[in-house]
């Protein structure tokens, strides 16, 4: 275990170089309720319910600071600790720190540019590399994400000399399940090495809370690797109110054909989209980046105390 | 039953009527997706490493496992005779079921034997053991050097590698998990 010294010292400077930045690029700071009403509705974040019928601890701050942005609020970021449940592991706890943010005015690639200036500057990183999700399943496993069927996810387990999982083999398994498998169990741990790597155009049934490319129907949605870890998540955010209450429907449908309790959906949310401003938002874990920082492969040695 | 969740090292688990131990537990989860535990289990029956990938949140069977302490009394034909130390009850092994650990077998040790469903099937050495040099190679006086080794024979029958200043009759401490030399015995 390392001495108390270093991680203290890193988070410390890490806050507030972020804090530098954000002001100097005129976000304003905010703070959301950490207990909700609502938490995020998705089909594999499990949130902590305080009482049987709620609140919630909630697991990212996207829908009140969604609701700030539609009142007027301009572009605006937070620092806060979220809470999923189950999510513990080598890279994973359940209560963690994020930072969110949303530029007002922004598509997808202006939020690619502020996200990789704000790597530059204030994690010190190099500058990011950008490409395709479909490229990805290309170069690394010769196929095409958007038409992966059965036989073919099983060949390429097989081919490696490993056995598919069980849980992910029937006609009842979704195509983002295995996409996902595949993704993380053979492409992520390549991605990033050098620089990192900003993963866009997502196939349409992982968009959650991104608008669609009206030309090529894929999800403005991008997610940033570095040295192999997941580390953030953003969208050109959906304003349609029906296509979000649609999504959000069909995500209690799958929570409840697996088996999991439905969620109560976010109203106040789904009324804001109304007056939503155009713009993109991205979500990133704090502890990864200093992960990366310390040069450490243990999410705890990030943390202050560690019990 | 055990949930994904509560997986970590040495944990004794039952999968296709199988009993495993879990070498090694990685929980893995994309952003939005669906997480997933890649371990690594040995097979306590035969003793190979297989990987597995289960969803998370997942139940497994508790491997009916149990531990004994016993002391070792002597071999029986090619059987090995133990007898636990509370009871007295004694239990015997073939020389297949302790794989490579007859090598350091000495009469009256204390082991660690483990049942699977009421039946012994392997055991735990303590990592280290003293024993005889019955024959190797005379020694060379004033030889000290630790880097050139010779092979030396064991009471029970084990062949380890031995500096050359090592003489015949010494008693030596070895690592049984490598089988490695380690020093003279002290007493």
């Amino acid at each position: 275990m390392r001495p108390v010294g270093p991680q203290l010292m890193a988070r410390a400077g890490l806050l507030a170089r972020l804090r530098q930045f954000m002001a100097k690029a005129g976000l304003l700071e905010v703070e959301t309720s950490l207990m909700v009403a609502h938490p995020a509705l998705e089909p594999h974040i499990e949130p902590f319910a305080i009482g049987p019928q709620g609140p919630y601890l909630n697991s990212s701050p996207e829908y009140a600071m969604k609701r700030l942005l539609a009142k007027g609020s301009g572009s605006i970021y937070q620092i806060c600790k979220s809470f999923r449940k189950e999510e513990q592991g080598q890279r994973h706890r359940s209560e963690f720190t994020l930072l969110e943010y949303y530029v007002v005015g922004a598509d997808l690639a202006g939020l690619m540019d502020f996200t990789d200036q704000l790597q530059q500057t204030v994690f010190n990183w190099p500058k990011a590399e950008r490409v395709a999700y479909g490229e990805l399943f290309k170069a690394h496993l010769g196929l095409d994400p958007l038409s992966l069927n059965e036989a073919q996810f099983l060949n390429l387990i097989n081919k490696r000399g490993e056995s598919a999982p069980s849980f992910l083999l029937g006609a009842a398994v979704s195509q983002e399940d295995r996409l996902d498998f595949l993704f993380s169990s053979y492409i992520e741990p390549h991605l990033g090495e050098v620089s990192p790597v900003f993963v866009f155009h997502y196939p349409p049934f992982m968009a959650a809370l991104a608008r669609l490319d009206p030309l090529t129907g894929q999800a403005c949605r991008f997610e940033v690797f570095y040295k192999g870890l997941e580390l953030g998540n953003g969208y050109f955010e959906l304003k349609q109110r029906a296509e979000q209450r649609n999504r959000f429907d069909l995500v209690n449908q799958k929570r409840l054909e697996r088996g999991d309790l439905a969620l109560p959906l976010d109203e106040p949310l789904l009324s804001a989209l109304d007056t939503l401003p155009d713009c993109a938002g991205l979500a990133m874990g704090l502890d990864r980046v200093l992960m990366i920082e310390l040069g450490s492969d243990d999410i705890r040695e990030t943390l202050a105390i560690n019990d | 039953m055990y949930n994904t969740n509560e997986f970590k090292k040495g944990l004794r688990i039952e999968m296709d009527g199988v009993p495993y131990t879990i070498v090694e537990n990685q929980f893995v989860k994309p952003g939005k997706g669906q997480a997933f535990n890649r371990v690594k289990i040995k097979n306590l029956l035969n003793g190979n490493v297989i990987e597995r990938t289960l969803k998370s949140g997942e139940k497994v069977d508790k491997a009916d496992v149990i531990e004994r302490e016993m002391q070792y009394l002597y071999p029986e034909g090619d059987k090995y005779v133990f007898m636990d130390t509370g009871n007295y009850e004694q239990t015997e092994m073939s020389k297949e079921q302790l794989g490579e650990e007859w090598k350091w077998l000495l009469e009256q040790m204390l082991v660690q034997v483990i049942f699977y469903k009421g039946q012994p099937i392997t055991l735990t050495l303590p990592n280290f053991v003293e024993m005889e040099i019955t024959y190797c190679e005379p020694g060379l006086k004033g030889d000290t050097a630790t880097n050139t080794l010779k092979p030396a024979t064991m009471s029970t029958g084990a062949q380890v590698m031995v500096p050359l200043f090592i003489t015949q009759g010494e008693r030596i401490r070895v690592d049984t998990r490598t089988g490695e030399y380690m020093e003279r015995a002290k007493s």
